[in-house]
């Protein structure tokens, strides 16, 4: 596996550059600079920018992968990568040469650097779902997944307004949002002009097909052969499936084994995750315990927070995991039921508190992705279902 | 009126801060979490143990290898949880250390790379940087003339306001100049920081600072800084050999509180918020605004332990809303949660 943007490092290749003189001079050819002293050196602060970090990323991609083979001897049975890592995966299963592949690499790189208007952000412990059904109960239209990296990880992307509205809703119980610093709504519906540009210089190549299958970002399934103008044009604006791809190659053989190629660990950590996350979904707690936890909407703290350290943390986001699954489908249950009993200017009186005779003014709806609610009236508020009985 | 975020540096962290926060705001304990889970394999231990299972506030809490990693994860957890409940900086202020809680926040910075970086330099220092002690003065404003004879190996190491200095230096030296002190009835308390910041004493250490500094990546700041160096305001260009002199600057030369905080309130009014545990900046800002100044302090927490209270009371100075705390987020507390029409 090959790692995309945000791997980059100052330092990164360290050696390598050396180790292969004559790649590397080819590389400052295409490029019209040193990759050497880009990587390595970095004096004029341009690893940060899409234009140069994706040549970047590629070369070292690529100089790891012949170092690996070199000291080895082992060649991979299946490829991937993520985003910009496909190129160093296409270029391991011998669709180009590493000069054609740079020459793409570094036509892409410029292209996406010139989409400035756009912003990105993580999502953390929401599932895919949720945060598509959240998105649409919000009205978010404009903003789509850019990466499905675990089925925790999500990358949203989109028009700066609607990335940053995106803050307020994506902050309950463990779900954290964590704002990226890109130049641009990388993978989304912003990126289709310079997947129009790309798309027309792709055309313009031959390639050959895949000699080792390639899992594909757009799909999550090996490449089929004539497809790499299609798949990598249209990959610029659309979903990184990655943690499908990771599944795909698991469901290969029980022992698949990964092997991340570049610098860091990025992926590496995902796949920990991943396998992190499908362990516990298949050890699931009973469902009762399940239901009572939801039930108090106690908060959502890992049971094991004063043992040691390391450990909690998967815990606790699989805790998250099915606490969340399992509120949301019965927030949206609780939703149905009132609605199909209490219409609207129905009479209710809390259970908890004292605030006299109630009378609801809207019908009920989830708020949060998990909170059943509905509005009152005169109260300007929403008030829990589970609080309320009709008066 | 501008809200400016300040976060305190070495000395503010105590055992048990914002325990119950941490107890019963499930958001706040879930950024402390997300924090101790970056920092336990650095440090080799949780923080969260170190911060809430033992000793209470009063158990010494001075090892600079777990105090820098809990100051940042502390205000970062705080930070967090005050800009959901609506609260928006206009200015990030950060004291020292919290220089780098502010970079954070402002974006500069990722978090794991903060943390890491405050792990590591507390690594270098306790290796490297000579033992010293560090000594809150009050009551002596011309300390440098009044004790001139008892200051060698010390120097003044920040100024918060007219009557408050602190001053570091060998632990030999300081020795002799609490005799002096003591003698003459001048108030001092030693914070719990074992090393000299913001002296001569940390100028051996630039080398391997730097080279630290130097594998940080710098994002561009999504909020302006104001430099308690030198009070002058960043907007935020990404020049990452610029950050890492200024980073130097912070941790090397004596913090200038008292003028950072008088330079800003010329220029209009602020609202003064203490995003660290102890509430010191709020109370340094109380002493350096002008008598008819029209500028604002809160603490966000502080040393009392009645956490809840203390932030809401924070929530509710900049006109936010507080979720009613019960013993727990419970639904019955939605209505107040989320019961907004704005």
């Amino acid at each position: 596996m090959f790692p995309g943007q945000g791997s980059q490092a100052r330092g990164m290749g360290g050696i390598l550059f050396d180790a292969f003189p004559e790649l590397t001079a080819k590389a400052d050819a295409v490029l019209g600079y040193s990759i050497k002293e880009l990587c390595l050196e970095d004096p004029r602060r341009e690893l940060g920018k899409t234009q140069f970090t994706q040549p970047a990323l590629y070369v070292v991609n690529a100089l790891s992968y012949y170092k690996r083979i070199q000291d080895t001897g082992e060649t991979p049975d299946y490829l991937a990568g993520h985003s910009l890592g496909e190129f160093n995966a296409l270029l391991a299963a011998e669709c180009f040469d590493f000069e054609t592949g740079l020459k793409l690499v570094k036509k892409r790189g410029e292209l996406m650097s010139q989409a400035t208007d756009g912003a990105m952000a993580a999502i953390v412990n929401a599932t895919r779902e949720q945060i598509e059904a959240l998105l649409k109960e919000k009205g978010l239209d404009n903003v789509d997944i850019a990466n499905h990296n675990t089925p925790l990880q999500t990358v949203i992307s989109g028009p700066v307004a609607d990335i940053a509205a995106c803050q307020e809703i994506f902050q309950f119980d463990r779900v954290m949002y964590v704002p990226l610093n890109t130049s641009g709504a990388f993978h989304s519906r912003l990126m289709i002009p310079a997947r129009q540009k790309f798309e027309a210089y792709l055309k313009k190549r031959k390639f050959a097909k895949p000699k080792i299958p390639v899992i594909a970002n757009l799909t999550a399934q090996a490449y089929p052969n004539d497809a790499i103008v299609e798949y990598l044009s249209r990959q610029i604006h659309s979903t990184v499936r990655w943690s499908d791809t990771i599944h795909h190659l698991m469901a290969l053989s029980d022992d698949m084994a990964f092997v991340e190629i570049g610098h860091g660990d990025v992926l590496t950590k995902m796949i920990l995750k991943i396998k992190q996350i499908a362990a516990n979904a298949a050890a699931e707690p009973a469902p009762a315990v399940r239901g009572a936890a939801a039930e108090t909407a106690a908060p959502v703290s890992p049971p094991a927070a004063s043992a040691s350290a390391t450990a909690p943390a998967a815990d606790a986001t699989v805790d998250a995991r099915s606490v969340h699954n399992d509120r949301f489908a019965r927030a949206e249950q609780k939703v149905a039921d009132w609605n199909s009993r209490h219409p609207v200017g129905t009479g209710v009186k809390s259970l908890v508190a004292e605030y006299g005779h109630l009378v609801t003014r809207t019908p009920a709806m989830v708020l949060f992705g998990h909170r059943a609610a509905v509005y009152m009236e005169g109260f300007n508020g929403y008030f829990d279902l589970d609080e309320l009985a009709a008066a | 009126m501008p809200v400016v975020f300040m976060f305190s540096g070495q000395s503010s962290q105590y055992h048990q801060m914002g325990r119950e926060l941490y107890d019963r705001h499930p958001r706040f304990r879930m950024w402390m979490e997300h924090c101790d889970e970056i920092a336990a394999p650095l440090i080799g231990c949780s923080l969260c143990d170190l911060l809430y299972r033992d000793g209470d506030k009063r158990t010494p809490f001075d090892r600079l290898l777990h105090t820098n990693p809990a100051l940042i994860a502390f205000e970062y957890s705080l930070a967090r949880v005050l800009m959901e409940a609506g609260a928006r900086p206009d200015y990030l202020l950060g004291y020292s250390l919290g220089e780098l809680s502010a970079m954070i926040v402002g974006g500069a910075l990722a978090l794991e790379q903060g943390i890491e970086f405050a792990v590591e330099y507390a690594r270098v220092v306790e290796s490297e940087g000579p033992p010293a002690t560090m000594l809150a003065v009050i009551d002596v404003p011309d300390i440098e003339r009044r004790y001139v004879g008892q200051l060698a190996g010390c120097w003044v190491s920040a100024r918060n306001f007219d009557r408050h200095v602190v001053v570091a230096g060998t632990v030999e030296a300081m020795k002799r100049l609490r005799t002096m002190l003591t003698r003459d009835g001048v108030a001092h308390q030693v914070l719990a920081v074992n090393y000299g910041f913001h002296t001569e004493m940390q100028q051996p250490l630039e080398t391997r600072f730097m080279a630290l500094a130097r594998n940080l990546t710098v994002n561009p700041l999504r909020v302006p800084m104001v430099s308690c160096s030198d009070g002058a305001i960043y907007d935020g260009s990404a020049d990452a050999g610029g950050w890492q002199q200024r980073l130097w600057t912070t941790f090397r030369h004596p913090v200038a509180f008292d003028t950072t905080i008088r330079g800003l309130v010329d220029t209009g009014d602020f609202h003064f918020l203490d995003v660290g545990p102890s509430g010191t900046l709020a109370t340094f800002v109380k002493y350096l605004l002008p008598a008819d100044s029209t500028s604002r302090f809160t603490e966000v927490i502080n040393p009392s332990g009645r956490d809840i209270q203390t932030y809401v009371n924070a929530l509710r100075s900049m006109g936010l809303d507080a979720p009613q705390w019960h013993e727990a987020m419970v639904p019955s507390t939605l209505a107040a949660a989320v019961g907004v029409s704005r």
